[in-house]
């Protein structure tokens, strides 16, 4: 579980989060919406101890991301896929994906080749394991970037807009994969702009604006009784 | 006056034995000044203000003195106080201090060139500081660091020839000894030109061999479809 406790976060004078609390259970996918710059990427990364928080508390699995002997337990919890991927360009798609469970997790070589090799195939690129980065497209790098997170085995998966850097043609298939990973029952916090997606694998929707909260409710009352207009022409826009 | 080759080639074992000296004293100071460089550019942009600091002091005295000066002040300054010196490790050691200073501003700039994102990522899994810096930051800052290093190197190559001075018997040290010896300068300094035109033109070989061997297949450029 991840509960977010009245976190302020500021970079200098600007504030980018203001008291939001808000809770992330197991097994559930919760898909945070909102205008651009309301804060739902600072907010991620500050689940997973990318950026520090400024009031409050983030807590991982009961771990405080404010005690510094957790930062990288918290981190091994929480894996992340970046918007622009941030692939480890001088490796391949096998190097990126095996750099940090053998790393981090100490897994043999061998072994995180095996699991690496098996996440590619279910993301339907086991024959570009060899590829570097620069000779795979984006819809192809941030399905590596899926894999690579997932390789750690985390026990949530923080998605930050992972289809707004590729060609529209291409997010379908890195949609499916998020998919059926929602299908398996991983723990998703996802930050989209994709509506329809977000209808489609959510379980619970959370709406920020300005660095507040404003709505965290279950998928179905979120978008088929959206009692808050603001919210409701935010959806409305989003589908066109 | 007439061009005559035949005493250059009569003393050719001469200016291959230089020839020799100017290649192990090259090797020599490109290893440790690209190993010297690392650091100084690790300390330059280090955490610790006192690594900051000496690295900062340390590159800006070697950039802003005349390598000639910095030669004689190791070779006859250090005896002085009680150091024995000897041109040729003198020379390696005078050429790698310099040249490391500029390898480190190149190291550096290749460092800050590498992007956040790939730093994010590893940190988000739960890197720790060295393993970014050993597996994804080196790395990258190297790749991008290459080529100009690579032009680093070549300088290094053709300053060896000032070790001439404190009695290095190098190629150019030889080279005027020959010059002496057989009044044909033009012959001599003609033959040696282009010896140390191939000399470099071989470094360049390698450093362009090394970049294609190790990164060809990384820098960004337009997808390549159907090889796998
Ligand atoms: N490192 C930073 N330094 C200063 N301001 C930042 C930084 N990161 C984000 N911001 C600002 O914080 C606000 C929220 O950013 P972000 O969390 O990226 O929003 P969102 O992901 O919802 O678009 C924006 O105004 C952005 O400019
Ligand atoms: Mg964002």
């Amino acid at each position: 579980m991840i509960e977010i406790d009245n976190v302020d976060k500021h970079y200098g004078n600007l504030q980018v989060l203001s008291a939001v609390s808000m809770q992330f259970q197991d097994g559930e996918v919760t898909a945070i919406l909102g205008p651009s710059g309301a804060g739902k990427s600072t907010l991620i990364r500050c689940i997973n101890c990318l950026e520090l928080i400024s009031q409050g508390d983030i807590r991982v699995d009961g771990m405080s991301v404010l005690d510094k002997h957790r930062t990288a337990e918290i981190q091994k919890r929480t894996s992340m896929v970046f918007q622009h991927f941030n692939l480890y360009p001088h490796l391949t798609a096998l190097g990126n994906i095996t750099l940090a469970p053998t790393k981090v997790l100490r897994q043999s070589r061998a072994q995180a080749e095996a699991k690496a090799m098996e996440l590619l195939k279910m993301v339907g690129l086991e024959n570009k394991a060899k590829r570097y980065p620069a000779e795979l497209s984006g819809g192809e790098q941030q399905r590596v970037g899926i894999c690579r997170a997932l390789a750690m085995n985390p026990r949530h998966l923080l998605l930050d807009e992972v289809t707004s850097a590729i060609d529209p043609e291409m997010t379908a298939e890195v949609l499916r994969v998020i998919e059926d990973l929602a299908g398996q029952g991983t723990t998703m916090i996802l930050v989209t702009h994709e509506i329809e997606f977000a209808r489609r694998v959510a379980d619970r929707v959370a709406f920020m604006e300005r660095g507040s909260l404003v709505a965290h409710q279950d998928a179905d009352t979120f978008f088929n009784r959206q009692s808050d207009e603001r919210i409701a022409r935010f959806i409305d826009k989003m589908k066109h | 006056m007439r061009i005559d080759f035949s005493p250059v080639l009569s003393r050719l074992d001469y200016l291959l034995e230089g020839l020799a000296v100017t290649v192990l004293v090259a090797v020599a100071a490109i290893f440790l000044s690209f190993a010297l460089g690392l650091l100084l550019a690790i300390c330059r942009i280090s955490r610790t203000r006192g690594l900051r600091i000496f690295a900062s002091v340390y590159i800006d005295v070697f950039r802003n003195t005349p390598f000639i000066v910095q030669l004689f002040f190791l070779y006859y300054g250090l005896p002085e106080i009680g150091i024995p010196t000897d041109p040729m490790p003198t020379g390696i050691l005078a050429l790698s201090l310099a040249c490391a200073a500029g390898n480190a501003e190149i190291i550096r700039a290749g460092i800050e060139t590498v992007s956040k994102g790939i730093v994010d990522a590893g940190r988000s899994f739960g890197m720790s500081g060295y393993q970014i810096y050993r597996y994804l930051i080196l790395p990258n800052a190297l790749r991008i660091a290459w080529r100009p290093l690579g032009n680093a190197f070549v300088n290094l190559v053709l300053t060896t020839s000032v070790l001439s001075t404190i009695t290095v018997n190098d190629l150019a040290g030889n080279a005027a000894n020959v010059s002496a010896e057989t009044f044909k300068p033009f012959e001599v300094y003609l033959t040696v030109l282009v010896t140390y035109c191939a000399v470099t033109f071989t470094v360049s070989g390698i450093v362009n061999s090394i970049y294609a061997l190790l990164f060809s297949r990384v820098a960004e450029r337009p997808v390549m479809r159907g090889h796998a």
